[in-house]
C-alpha cells in the first residue's frame, strides 16, 4: 500500500504557519499530525485526565488556528504549544477544583464513598493508579515542571523560558516536586531501585 | 536527568503517559471546527473607497468621520462584506 504525500507534508513548522496564517486547513492538520502526542503527553501528565487530555489538545489546536497571526513563524512552535498547554490544563484543574469537587463530595456523601468499593480497591491497586496520584498530588507549580522535566525530556532552560520563570525557580521546584514523588512512591535513600520490566513506544 | 532516580522516574511517568494515546478522530474534529471558526486577526480584504462623492483629505475633521460613516452604513454593512478601515 502506497501512501501519498502532500507538498505541506515535508514543509517546516515555519512554512507551515505561513500556511496557517494565509488559512490553510490543510497546514493545520499538518501541523496537528506532527505535534499532537507532545500536546497531548502533556495535558495527561498534568491533568491526569483522559477526556481532559483529548479535550485540551482540541483547544490548543483550535487556539493556534485562531491566532495564527500573532504566532512569530521565525521561532520554534513547540515552546508555543507547551506554553499553551500548560496554561490550558493549570485553568481545566482550578476550574474542576472549583466547580466539580464539591459536587463529587455531595455525590459521594449521597451514596457511600466509592473508597469502600472493592472495584475501586482494586483499581486503586494497578500500579499506574498509584503513578498518577503521585504526579497528582504535587502542586500545580511544581507538576507542571515535572512533567515539562520527566516526561518531556526538556532542559532546565528551556522550561524556564516555556513557563517564563527564571531557572532558579525551575530548579527549586523540580527538587521539591521529586522529592514529593520519591516519597509519595516509596523511593527512599538508599533504597534499590525496582527494575522496569518494559516500556510503552 | 543523568541520576538513577531521576531515569527511574522519567521513565516510570514516560510510561504512565504512553498507554493512552490521541483521539483517532481527533484530527477531523479540529478540522470540521476550525473550518467554521473564524481565525482572530487575519487579513481582511480592503475596501478602496473611491466613490467619487466624497473626498476626505479635502473635508474638515467632523466632516470626515461623517463621511466615512455614511460610507460605511451604506455600502459594506448591507452588502455583508467584512471591511478594515484603514
Amino acid at each position: 500500500m502506497t501512501t501519498s504525500m502532500s507538498p505541506v507534508d515535508s514543509c517546516t513548522d515555519a512554512e507551515l504557519v505561513h500556511c496557517l496564517q494565509a488559512g490553510s486547513l490543510e497546514a493545520l492538520g499538518v501541523l496537528y499530525d506532527r505535534h499532537r502526542n507532545l500536546v497531548y503527553r502533556t495535558a495527561l501528565a498534568i491533568t491526569g485526565d483522559v477526556e481532559a487530555a483529548a479535550d485540551l489538545l482540541h483547544d490548543v489546536f483550535l487556539r493556534l488556528h485562531r491566532f495564527a497571526a500573532h504566532i512569530d513563524a521565525q521561532r520554534p512552535l513547540e515552546p508555543w504549544l507547551y506554553r499553551m498547554t500548560t496554561n490550558q490544563a493549570y485553568t481545566w484543574i482550578k476550574r474542576r477544583r472549583r466547580w466539580l469537587h464539591p459536587l463529587e463530595d455531595v455525590a459521594d456523601w449521597l451514596t457511600g464513598s466509592k473508597k469502600d468499593m472493592p472495584a475501586y480497591q482494586a483499581e486503586a491497586d494497578e500500579s499506574w493508579q498509584h503513578v498518577q496520584q503521585a504526579v497528582l498530588s504535587l502542586p500545580l507549580s511544581h507538576r507542571g515542571v515535572v512533567v515539562l522535566y520527566y516526561v518531556n525530556d526538556l532542559s532546565l532552560q528551556e522550561i524556564s523560558e516555556i513557563l517564563e520563570i527564571p531557572v532558579g525557580t525551575v530548579k527549586s521546584r523540580l527538587h521539591y516536586g521529586r522529592q514529593a514523588l520519591k516519597k509519595s512512591l516509596g523511593l527512599l535513600e538508599g533504597e534499590v531501585l525496582p527494575v522496569l520490566q518494559y516500556e510503552f513506544t | 536527568m543523568n541520576k538513577p532516580i531521576d531515569l527511574f522516574i522519567g521513565k516510570m511517568l514516560r510510561n504512565w503517559v504512553d498507554q493512552h494515546k490521541p483521539p483517532v478522530n481527533g484530527r477531523a474534529r479540529l478540522l470540521s471546527e476550525a473550518a467554521r471558526a473564524v481565525p482572530r486577526d487575519t487579513k481582511q480584504p480592503v475596501l478602496i473607497a473611491d466613490h467619487g462623492i466624497y473626498a476626505p483629505h479635502k473635508l474638515r475633521a467632523d466632516e470626515c468621520a461623517q463621511a466615512l460613516f455614511v460610507l460605511v452604513n451604506e455600502t459594506v454593512f448591507r452588502s455583508g462584506l467584512q471591511l478594515r478601515v484603514i
